[in-house]
């Protein structure tokens, strides 16, 4: 009596019996879980849909662990062994003869680069965020700055490379070195440093700055002891967020830090050219000398651990901004 | 006679450790409105929404005794959830029109219960539109976004809509206390008129509104079923003394 | 008439001094009174908040700048947008090659990655249980935030010689597929195939969390509504979130192809750099941001070559602003019709 359209439907046509097939597969399935009823043809679709998006969410995260286990199973061989430039000397002894040592050259370079980058880059951007959220109306210029940061956000950062080069080394004349690095870096941090302090700073309640205000205290006053104040663990997830991107950087180096086999020794010329983690994998994997393809993967080891260690201080960072302003 | 009837029977439901419906036991009539009322927190909603399995989904929820519609129960495992609720409609407390335009709202239902012929949809959508007072408002205006009307008209449309798939029976969830004054009269004219053809159950926490609108009424208080009857006997002389602080304001 | 006395003098010009002095400290506390820190702290901020405008219009004065020569130089002009062939030993700079490589990797990559992540997000948004979407989610932002080269590290010692070894075979002697004309080999592994599948890896986390993000936001009474129409869960997720979350999604979607257009390493180092255009998926290829990593240390000292690379670069540059650009007015768009973005 209570004969469904789905059900005249699927008993005419040719796709229709590959569904009672189906559905009746589906039926045996749910039938273990008390049912009788065979399936309808939705609930037969609705079931392979859920099983298919299950499926891409497999997908998505599989090469992840590929990718780890490859690092591991190469790398671990440089972990654990006690050859030179194994074990501790892979993070502790600069690469010497033949580049048998170990890649604290590029940990130092890397280090010194994100905080010439950060220096550089973090006041900028956080001022910038400021003026935006706390002294800009809504309308055109605000919207231009917006639309300014998103653009950064986008360009290609071998595009920062060749700007790098062309405007810092060549046009102003810094050469090649940690600082022309450091501020190629730069430019790649504002965008992220810039919206994610701008997310923080509108989070603040505007009952807090009324608090404040109503006290009698500046604007000025108001919003960098008050405003930026409470938004705070934010800003330093904007700033983890962005440290740990710029981290795994490789193409804005290539042609704005020059290299280097030992430690950097100034902040200008030649003696300020250094090495980073990224650039030394690339290289190390470009040689066909068999331990150099080892030391690649055990310093792509590092350089993960490194940037998954920013990732996850951001992350602590802002949920307790979440849970302390919700 | 009572074709479509609803018969709640011993009805108990938790979300998680909280026990939330106690024991109730109540029916709702053919061509009639029922009003559910209670304060806010008393389990009125998660009453109506158990009799379209729309709490199956939140998580937590567990749920004993039977609700039958039609002289079969809706909690049997048997049952074709999409046809259930393909049956009983249901409209919203804030009006929830789908981001899509006014003609695609009520060709939504429909088109997924497998009508798929041009004219026919255009007469439901006609339809649908006639019986919720808002043809004439928007007929010029078919395919522009739904999200554009005013609020009362969004409501009305979410009723047209809850209607384009022609259930028996249609649950109002405060229908009308996110709008103003002027638009809440509007869709009360609506229920009453709609009445003559469907059964409707209004959950309102506003007693005038009950009494206006409805001919038998609900009162629920902390889960429990104090008073159910003819909606003209409790507004005259309410028996239990919650119901009787509630009518004159005194909680709630 | 009397003169005045010394002391009266005095008394005078001290009076005159306090005065003046009065007078600048009025001025000097005015300095201070809060509007003129508000409008000073106004100008001072100001200046920071262009910085991200001024980097902009750096770069672009630098890139056109730079690639004037090629542009207006009789073996060169704006034709080479277009020309296939390029080597730069015979003045010829055809960059046309590298735009049909970024393409033709783009496209394999967002076919993989649009179809995959928007349905990974759909699971994670609507059919997820909340401990596992936890634990996914954060898989996920990791993923996010692996460098490029280590994904290019693991592309080149793994995913090519699996597709040199077991994927090509497979494809090759499979009746139904080796007759296709865009699965054609032979093939070392270093292919088209190859950038596209670690361009859509590395796109992934970033498609499925923006999506997730706009899917989460659309408003539980949305669902509930269609629900009550008698829709499953599923249909409910296709036809009224997803629809719902349509601009969020579409800007997510834009945004991914600029970066996939503009990812260097990964794509580098295993697409095999071959100065032709792919027809088939196994066929190598030469991508924009590959030529420039590989060249501008060599090209620095030749005038057109130089130019020729910084022309490459300013077409990355004028996409990447594109790109955000449409993914601003769909955003905006969305808004406007009443969608969640």
């Amino acid at each position: 009596m209570n004969r469904t359209d789905d059900e005249r439907e699927r008993e005419g046509t040719q796709a229709g019996r590959l569904w009672t097939v189906l559905s009746e597969g589906g039926t045996r399935l749910v039938a273990l879980g008390g049912r009788a009823r065979r399936l309808t043809r939705r609930e037969v679709k609705d079931i392979v849909f859920k099983l298919l998006v299950a499926l891409m969410v497999l997908i998505v995260v599989t090469p992840f662990f590929l990718l780890l286990a490859r690092l591991l199973s190469v790398g671990l061989q440089d972990l654990v062994g006690s050859g030179p430039g194994q074990g501790w000397e892979l993070i502790a002894t600069l690469p010497g003869a033949a580049l048998r040592g170990g890649v604290l050259n590029a940990i130092v370079g890397t280090t010194v680069l994100v905080l010439v980058a950060t220096a550089v880059g973090v006041p900028l951007s956080v001022m910038g965020a400021v003026y935006i959220n706390e002294y800009s109306r809504p309308g055109r210029v605000r919207t231009a700055i917006e639309f300014g940061a998103d653009v950064l956000a986008g360009i290609p950062s071998i595009v920062f490379g060749a700007f790098g080069f062309t405007f810092l080394v060549a046009y102003l004349g810094l050469g090649l070195g940690a600082l022309t690095g450091g501020l190629t870096l730069a430019f790649m941090m504002i965008p992220t440093v810039m919206r994610t302090t701008q997310e923080a700073l509108k989070q603040v309640p505007s009952s807090l700055r009324e608090a404040s205000l109503a006290l009698g205290a500046t604007k000025w006053a108001t919003t960098w002891r008050v405003t930026v104040r409470a938004a705070l663990p934010g800003i330093v997830t904007g700033i983890l967020l962005a440290v740990g991107r710029v981290m795994g950087e490789t193409a804005p180096l290539i042609f704005t830090t020059g290299n280097n086999l030992g430690l950097p020794t100034g902040l200008v010329g030649p003696e300020s050219w250094v090495a980073s983690l990224p650039f030394t994998i690339w290289s190390y994997i470009m040689d066909p000398r068999p331990y150099l393809q080892v030391r690649a993967h055990s310093a792509a080891l590092v350089l993960l651990m490194m940037v998954l260690i920013v990732d996850i201080l951001a992350n602590y960072a802002s949920r307790r901004l979440t849970r302390r302003i919700v | 006679m009572y074709e479509y009837r609803i018969e709640v029977k011993d009805l108990n439901t938790w979300f998680g450790e909280k026990h939330v419906l106690k024991n109730i036991t109540c029916y709702f009539e053919d061509n009639s409105v029922t009003a559910i009322m209670g304060p806010s927190g008393c389990g009125k909603s998660t009453l109506l929404r158990s009799i379209n399995r729309l709490n199956d989904l939140i998580p937590g929820f567990r749920l004993t005794g039977q609700i039958f519609f039609a002289g079969s129960n809706i909690y049997d495992p048997d049952r074709n959830v999409y046809e259930l609720r393909k049956r009983i409609g249901m409209v919203f407390q804030r009006p929830n029109p789908f981001p899509m335009s006014i003609r695609e709202n009520l060709t939504f239902g429909p088109r997924l219960h497998g009508i798929k012929d041009e004219d026919e949809l255009e007469r439901i959508v006609e339809d649908s539109l006639r019986k919720a007072a808002l043809w004439d408002e928007v007929r010029d205006q078919l395919d522009s976004p739904a999200v554009h009307l005013s609020g009362g008209q969004q409501q009305r449309l979410c009723i047209a809509r809850a209607l384009s798939v022609d259930p028996p029976v249609l649950l109002m969830d405060e229908p009308v206390s996110a709008l103003d004054p002027i638009s809440a009269g509007k869709i009360e004219d609506l229920i009453v008129q709609l009445k003559k053809e469907y059964t409707i159950i209004l959950v309102t926490h506003n007693v005038q509104q009950a009494f206006r609108v409805s001919d038998q009424a609900a009162f629920l208080y902390m889960g429990e079923l104090v008073e159910f009857d003819k909606t003209k006997r409790i507004a005259v002389a309410p028996e239990d003394p919650r119901t009787e602080a509630f009518i004159t304001g005194r909680i709630g | 008439m009397v003169m005045p006395t010394i002391r009266e003098t005095l008394a005078a010009w001290s009076r005159q001094i306090s005065e003046r002095y009065e007078s600048l400290s009025m001025r000097l506390r005015r300095l201070k009174d809060p509007a003129h820190v508000d409008l000073a702290g106004r100008i001072g901020l100001f200046i920071p908040a262009t910085t991200a405008i001024l980097i902009i219009v750096l770069i672009l004065t630098f890139l056109w700048y730079e690639s004037m020569p090629i542009l207006t130089s009789d073996v060169g002009g704006p034709a080479i947008f277009l020309e296939p062939t390029w080597d730069p030993n015979r003045d010829l700079f055809g960059i046309g090659v590298f735009i049909a490589g970024s393409l033709v990797c783009t496209g394999i990559a967002l076919g993989v990655a649009l179809p995959v992540g928007i349905g990974a997000a759909i699971f994670l948004s609507e059919f997820c249980p909340s401990h596992l979407r936890d634990v996914l989610r954060m898989i996920i932002e990791m993923m996010a935030a692996v460098p490029s080269i280590v994904y290019g590290l693991w592309a080149y010692t793994v995913m090519v010689p699996w597709i040199r070894d077991s994927v090509y075979p497979a494809v090759s002697s499979n009746p139904l597929l080796a007759w296709v004309p865009f699965l054609q080999g032979p093939t070392n592994g270093y292919s088209a195939l190859a950038g596209g599948l670690i361009l859509a890896i590395m796109l992934l986390p970033t498609v499925v969390s923006v999506s997730d993000d706009a899917l989460r936001s659309v408003p539980r009474s949305l669902r509930e509504a269609s629900l009550a129409l008698g829709a499953s869960e599923s249909e409910t997720a296709l036809k009224v979130v997803l629809r719902a979350a349509l601009p969020g999604v579409g800007a997510a979607i834009v945004l991914s192809l600029g970066r996939a257009v503009g990812e260097t390493m990964a794509v580098l180092m295993v697409t095999g750099n071959s100065l032709t255009i792919p027809y088939s998926l196994f066929d190598p290829c030469y991508v924009m941001t590959s030529i420039i990593t590989n060249q501008l240390g060599y090209a620095f000292v030749f005038p057109l070559w130089r130019s020729a690379l910084f022309a490459v670069a300013l077409v990355l540059m004028l996409m990447s602003i594109c790109f955000t650009a449409i993914a601003k007015v769909l955003i905006w768009r969305g808004t406007r019709i009443g969608a969640v973005v």
